[in-house]
């Protein structure tokens, strides 16, 4: 059966990550993507995230992750020859997705300004870590930048944390990379109904701030800056990450209901918690949280964490364990719902990857390896922008192409 | 300037929690007409703290109030069959339906897929949950934490002498609700306005294992994250820099930024040795490198040095807080914040969609609803169900 997105054709001129993601994503559900990339100005990504070896830049990880299923159409945008190329795809595209700082595409004369002249209905989405305009609007920025600007890694740890370190997820890519691919189908929509295109100016930092939405209100409404709250919630208490048996093996619990509390009560026997009138309220136990926190890591101490979970599971009390990626791959859960798949890459080899968590009953993901650089060159100049093969091998030897 | 942008020929049932709240916020945002359905004595989610004011009440919650604006909202015990019958009715002129309920649970009340799609064959139903719809855990119990940890995202959070951190809001939730929130997009788009519907079931674990980029390879690779030297941090690439007035990242990918790097610290002797061009070497000995800047870094302010950097096209940021980026000049002049009047509450600034969309503007258009808000409307005028009828459903607290 034929794949939701089919029929579209994207123009890729972004690296990185959140581009990278939202292409990859339409790649994998029909839409034909056709990432302009070349040695002389290759992905970032393709440098970065390398496994063990020499550099090669088709050895990244991360970019063998990011770029699935996605077509590689090495040429020169350091020539006007290459340019044109780039707008001649331009022009038989539907999507033009990048994120590059706005004067680089200024100068390759792809900017949306240009490309309406001569591609009116093109959907076009600028994906920049500040957004456009504003003091920092040409501003450069990578994911790593935009948890600490945004406000994330301030209060993502401890109180008590020497520095404010946060963590090596970096978040907003992600938030971004989605948030941009809706707009962009719900442009795509307009667009088939009404026959006009338009720019989506994507603001990264904005995107990730946009999931810490009530956090912000603290600050409106309340007048509060939020302070680091560690792994306490106010929603649920006892709620945290406990030590368990094994080096560096740590379980999770959260009681979130006044069921969930009574039921941790009979896990761990514990009848003088339940006929303790203050902890059968939620504001009671976060009162005494730090009490509670210490007696449950008396009893974890002596537990390895999957045991934790099972125990408390069979009670249905929330709670798991820190997996780590090799937990992961050993989980029967994860294996049989397939969450990760193994692809071979010619030049990488065989490595697993996460699957595509947009499970639907009838279409499946399409999931295929990433590509060489410049490995869909000639298809691409042949099939879609008909040129003819001596003109490829002229354009070769120009090094407009394949370069 | 109010506008409804370029989704508001849809409609979107929204009976989610925290699992999918965030991706119909988005479709909400996009000009879709989002009602979010209650049960009579409110959402679960109206009761979480902080409230505004610190004044626990069912309309005040701060979370309730950011994830459901541009939604309208009516109440409906969906376990009664009368319920089960209006909301049936509804799926009848809507597109999606948005649910995060246990395995089962909706089937057992007649209002599973199966059912929804006899009713109107082109619905699209998202199924958000912890664990999704098969494997042996499907029916197990989750939160927030418990799906942070279980996403791999803990194994790379806090320092090393410490248990591992969670994010300060539920962010594998939130990951989930913007996959959930893709697939709709995906699947609306390819259904077109005649095609079948789909079942969309979104994993909250594999939507969290997704955000591992672009540490999922190396991780299942070698177990960990490579780098940070010897600096006490879980997993730690890339680590920030103390200056004079707080903490900056500096973000180097490209040769050029390395070379920038070295000028904005005036070119320090240790990275003379060719093997600090090599940035998987960097990234191994980022320990040694943080101490080579301090010395620069410790006298400088975040603002010199976002400036400084920018100067030499070297991505710094300085490391602020929530109340540092809501008051700084790029989110005011981007105006992402905007003011929304909530009846009860009064008039606030909100964040508002992360994205500009040129052809059809997106804005707030209205605040979160109260509990009911929109009854009259949709079950009157909407559905035209008469008086009698609505005060008997009413006595029967089904609404």
């Amino acid at each position: 059966m034929s794949l939701p997105l089919e029929g579209i054709r994207v123009a890729h001129l972004g690296q990185g990550a959140v581009i990278p993601e939202l292409c990859r994503v339409m790649a994998e559900f029909g839409a034909e993507v056709i990432k302009v990339e070349s040695q002389v100005y290759p992905d970032f990504m393709r440098r970065g995230g390398r496994l063990d070896g020499e550099p090669n830049l088709n050895n990244s990880a991360g970019y063998n992750e990011a770029n699935r299923n996605v077509k590689s159409f090495a040429v020169n945008l350091r020539s006007e020859e290459g340019l044109s190329l780039v707008r001649d795809l331009v022009k038989v595209s539907d999507v033009v997705a990048e994120n590059n700082r706005a004067y680089v595409t200024r100068s390759w004369g792809l900017d949306y300004d240009s490309v309406k002249e001569f591609k009116s209905d093109i959907v076009y989405i600028s994906s920049n870590g500040f957004g456009r305009g504003g003091p920092a609007g040409e501003f450069a920025a990578f994911g790593p930048n935009l948890a600490p600007y945004l406000g994330l890694n301030y209060l993502w740890g401890h109180p008590d944390d020497v520095e404010p370190m946060g963590a090596t997820i970096n978040h907003p890519d992600h938030i971004a990379g989605k948030v941009g691919l809706m707009a962009v189908l719900a442009a795509l929509d307009h667009r088939n109904r009404t026959g006009e295109g338009q720019f989506i100016d994507m603001s990264q930092a904005e995107a990730g701030a946009s999931m810490l939405g009530e956090r912000f209100l603290e600050y409106t409404v309340n007048g509060h800056d939020p302070k680091p709250r560690g792994n306490d919630a106010p929603y649920a208490s006892p709620n945290g990450v406990y030590p368990c048996k094994g080096e560096d093996r740590w379980c999770v619990i959260s009681v979130m209901t006044d069921q969930h509390w009574v039921s941790l009560c009979e896990a761990m026997d514990r009848e003088d918690w339940k006929k303790d009138s203050e902890l059968n309220e939620l504001s009671g136990r976060l009162n005494r949280r730090d009490e509670l926190n210490q007696e449950i890591t008396k009893w974890t101490i002596e537990l390895e964490p999957e045991r934790v979970m099972e125990i408390l599971q069979s009670y249905r009390i929330p709670s798991g364990y820190v997996q780590n990626s090799l937990d992961h791959l050993a989980d029967p859960h994860l294996k049989e719902r397939g969450g990760y798949i193994e692809l071979d890459h010619p030049v990488a080899g065989v490595h697993t990857y996460p699957g595509n968590p947009i499970r639907f009953s009838r279409s499946k993901a399409i999931i295929d390896r990433a590509p060489l650089i410049g490995e869909h060159t000639y298809d691409v100049c042949r099939d879609v922008l008909g040129i003819s093969d001596s003109e490829i091998e002229r354009l070769t030897e120009l090094k407009s192409i394949g370069y | 300037m109010t506008t409804n942008g370029p989704l508001s020929r849809y409609r979107v049932l929204d009976l989610s929690d925290m699992k999918a709240d965030l991706g119909t916020l988005y479709l909400a945002h996009l000009g879709a007409d989002v009602i979010r359905i209650e049960p009579p004595e409110g959402h679960s989610t109206r009761w979480i703290p902080p409230f505004a004011g610190n004044i626990p009440n069912v309309e005040r919650s701060l979370y309730y109030l950011y994830r459901n604006v541009n939604k309208r909202g009516i109440t409906l015990d969906i376990e009664t069959s009368e319920g089960q019958e209006i909301l049936k009715r509804l799926v009848k002129t809507s597109d999606v339906i948005v649910e995060c309920f246990q395995p089962g649970y909706l089937n057992s009340l007649g209002l599973g897929y199966s059912n929804l799609k006899e009713i109107n064959p082109k619905i699209i139903m998202a199924s958000v949950t912890d664990w999704g719809q098969s494997g042996p855990r499907r029916n197990f119990e989750g939160s927030p934490i418990v799906a942070m940890a279980m996403s791999g995202a803990m194994q790379v959070a806090g320092f090393q002498d410490k248990a591992p951190s969670d994010a300060p809001n539920a962010m594998a939730y939130d990951m989930a609700a913007v996959y959930a929130g893709t697939g709709i997009m995906i699947a609306l788009y390819g259904r077109g306005d005649d095609g079948e519907g789909e079942w969309l079931d979104i994993s909250v674990q594999e939507a969290g294992i997704a955000g591992l980029f672009p540490w999922s390879v190396p991780m299942t690779t070698y177990g960990t994250v490579p780098g940070g030297g010897d600096f006490p941090v879980r997993g730690a690439s890339m680590l920030i820099y103390q200056c004079k007035d707080g903490y900056v990242k500096i973000a180097g990918n490209v040769p050029r930024h390395w070379e920038a790097q070295k000028e904005l610290i005036g070119k320090p002797d240790i990275f003379e040795d060719e093997a600090w061009d090599d940035n998987v070497f960097r990234r191994d000995n980022a320990d040694v490198m943080r101490i080579a800047y301090e010395e620069y870094i410790q006298d400088r302010t975040m603002q010199e040095l976002f400036d400084a950097g920018q100067e030499l096209g070297l991505p710094i940021t300085p490391l602020q807080s929530l109340g540092s980026f809501a008051e700084s000049p790029q989110t005011k002049s981007r105006e992402f914040f905007q003011p929304v009047n909530h009846q009860l509450v009064g008039e606030y600034d909100y964040p508002g969609p992360p994205l500009r969309m040129m052809g059809t503007p997106l804005s707030l258009r209205k605040s979160a609803p109260l509990l009911g808000e929109d009854n009259y409307e949709i079950y009157s005028v909407e559905l035209e169900i008469n008086d009698d009828e609505l005060n008997n459903l009413k006595s029967k607290g089904v609404i």
